[in-house]
């Protein structure tokens, strides 16, 4: 059962988390539940968590969990974070935000997995989060929170 | 007896021109270690099958929700491949739709969105409104409730999952999907 549990998470968060990654992040534009347009690139200068998750998946509702937990401590250092929500249902969406209490910057992308967003950011398969440094580029992939926490204290450093 | 009134029954209806009836969508359950609806790959292998039209995750019923296109062939194995293309299996498959006058006997195997579908249950067909059918065929059910459904129906060709072989056309197997009515 054990051995299970290590496989599911080795699954769930590959150690492929890679802090040498330094890759130009790639731009999107997506609207928020009250219909403003935002960009990742309108937040140059600051570290960003970027999350993709959606209603439907239940890993990332999890997940979701231990963000609202540490989102406190990372708001406090100004790091922005952001959720892109693969729903198709808007309803749906915003159902999800407000039950688990998502305090942070919500964008929803409707097309879900056939959006051009999920293929420039190589997201297959959901929850998957990147750590987007001050300059914009990504540092991190997946990573667990204690090394999110971690990666961040040695980037705002 | 009854696999002989079957294959009669085939060799009867076989080359007949039916009214194309049709599934107009499907709920499919895959199982896994990792959570299904959360892949993009098995939500690409479904998309890409020529007869879905729509894919879409439930988390109601932690289930895809697939629409079919209309006047294609609808084939239950293809869903099934293209699940296990993607690393998972089928856990469920419940295939949607309405009778209209179309409405099949119980007793008798009929044709459907270009397949052929028995039911194991006598009180298959309600009315003529929505149904919904399951698929207990190998692979399209968990191992336990398919040895379930095997020891419970007794029905041959629910373990070769094809109409019993026929003697004037040995070579030309006929593929046979068992149902039972969810709704």
């Amino acid at each position: 059962m054990r051995l299970l549990l290590v496989l599911v998470l080795l699954v769930q968060f590959p150690v492929s988390a890679q802090p040498q990654l330094q890759i130009p992040a790639s731009d999107f534009r997506l609207a928020t539940p009250a219909g403003d347009s935002v960009s990742l690139s309108s937040f140059r200068g600051k570290v960003v968590l970027l999350d993709f998750w959606a209603s439907w998946c239940a890993p990332c509702r999890v997940a979701n969990k231990n963000l609202v937990k540490i989102y406190p401590r990372l708001k406090e250092k100004g790091v922005v974070v952001i959720s892109i929500s693969l729903d198709e249902n808007r309803k749906s969406w915003l159902e999800a935000v407000k039950k688990d209490r998502l305090g942070w910057l919500q964008v929803r992308e409707a097309r879900g997995w056939y959006a051009s967003v999920t293929t420039d950011w190589a997201v297959n398969k959901i929850p998957a989060t990147f750590l987007i440094d001050q300059e914009g580029n990504v540092v991190g992939r997946d990573l667990m929170e204690a090394d999110i926490e971690k990666m961040i204290d040695q980037l705002i450093q | 007896m009854r696999a002989k009134s079957l294959l009669l029954l085939l060799l009867l209806v076989g080359g007949q021109q039916f009214c194309f009836a049709q599934f107009q969508s499907a709920r499919l359950q895959a199982t896994g270690l990792t959570c299904a609806l959360c892949s993009k790959a098995i939500h690409e292998s479904l998309q890409k099958l020529p007869f879905v039209a729509k894919v879409e995750a439930d988390i109601q019923s932690s289930a895809f929700a697939i629409l079919f296109r209309n006047g294609e062939t609808q084939d239950p194995d293809a869903l099934k491949a293209a699940v296990e293309e993607a690393g998972f299996f089928v856990g469920e498959l419940l295939l949607e739709g309405q009778w209209g006058e179309n409405m099949p006997a119980s007793s008798l195997p009929f044709k459907w969105g270009g397949n052929w579908y028995y039911f194991l249950s006598s009180k298959a067909v309600k009315d003529k409104s929505s149904f919904t059918l399951s698929v207990i065929d190998k692979g399209f059910v968990t191992d336990k409730a398919y040895k379930k459904y095997l020891s419970q129906y007794k029905q041959t060709s629910l373990s070769t999952g094809f109409f019993k072989e026929d003697s004037l056309n040995p070579d030309k197997k006929q593929r046979l999907f068992h149902v039972l009515t969810v709704k």
